[in-house]
């Protein structure tokens, strides 16, 4: 951030029918923006345009790559039309997609992935500027948190770019086990997947 | 391709500050968030004063803060010292001015160099 970046700036967006979180990283280590912005319906509307939304996001944050979860490109365009959308803007805009499938995120965040609040305190260990986002741990017979989504897309993003562990990182004392260790390596290599 | 810098990384610094706008407003004397949002989004040029507050809000240096500016800053005045030396070589004075010619041409290759240098390092 502070130095002229060899790094490109990447998106990393968590995309759900009435939200969508993302982070902005201009190096690994460099988190520069992370939030939820909304589109709900209803009698709480929110009025801006999901298009809207997404559009002032690339246009203020000019990302070179957008990470997305596979997840969400294989549910039907007509439920998930912000993803559509997100493609769409993308794609005039000349910024590429790129896609990380569920069990790269898993050995990336490996000895971690049993739930996501703890993939969420890992997170919050290696950037703390995340900890006010971090919700309380989830009852059973709660719902999700509106502001996982911040750590989902963070996720995203720290198993797309993929530079050594996470765990290690965040100094963690865990053992380096193959999947752990590796795990983002391979996501890296093999598993994210090019849209465009 | 790397991505260029932006502008500027106030709204980074807030966030991670944990500050809302209104409460940098308050703290560069300023009567509304909204105007820290035009200086976040690049609407607004921050004047001297309010960069300068910013700094020592943040404890961040303002080139730091502008890295953006800051980098184009830089390559303009490169360019400009670089159009000053050959305007200076291409003279042919004698003499006190020609002293002082060669004066200011030692001091801008020193210049040319340390810019250059610093601005690799940056790169780097």
């Amino acid at each position: 951030m502070t130095r002229k970046t060899n790094h490109k700036r990447i998106l990393a967006l968590d995309i759900r029918p009435r939200r969508f979180g993302f982070v902005a990283f201009e190096q690994p280590d460099q988190l520069i923006d992370w939030g939820v912005k909304s589109f709900r319906r209803g009698v709480n509307a929110v009025r801006i345009p999901p298009r809207r939304k997404l559009a002032g996001l690339l246009d203020e944050l000019s990302p070179a790559v957008v990470v997305l979860n596979e997840r969400v490109l294989r549910v039907p365009k007509k439920k998930y039309k912000i993803v559509a959308i997100a493609q769409e803007e993308a794609r005039r805009r000349r910024i590429a997609i790129r896609t990380v499938p569920r069990n790269a995120l898993k050995r990336a965040f490996a000895g971690h992935h049993r739930n996501k609040d703890e993939i969420a305190s890992v997170l919050v260990d290696r950037f703390p500027e995340l900890a006010m986002k971090q919700p309380p741990r989830r009852r059973p017979w709660q719902s999700e948190d509106y502001r996982m989504s911040v750590f989902d897309a963070a996720a995203l993003a720290a198993t797309y770019l993929g530079r050594g562990s996470i765990q290690n990182r965040a100094g963690l004392a865990l053992p380096q086990s193959r999947d752990s260790f590796l795990g983002i390596k391979y996501a890296t290599a093999h598993a994210v997947r090019a849209v465009e | 391709m790397p991505t260029a810098q932006f502008e500027n990384y106030l709204r980074t610094y807030r966030k991670k500050a944990g500050l809302t706008q209104q409460e940098v407003a308050a703290l560069l004397g300023c009567r509304e968030g909204a105007q820290v949002s035009r200086y976040e989004k690049r609407k607004r040029l921050p004047p001297l004063d309010t960069a300068l507050a910013c700094e020592a809000i943040f404890g961040t240096p303002t080139s730091q803060l502008f890295a953006g500016i800051r980098e184009a800053i830089d390559k303009d005045v490169e360019k400009r010292l670089l159009e000053l030396r050959s305007k200076l070589q291409t003279r042919s004075d004698s003499g006190s001015k020609g002293s002082a010619t060669a004066q200011k041409l030692r001091w801008l290759a020193s210049r040319v160099g340390s810019h250059a240098e610093s601005h690799n390092a940056l790169s780097s």
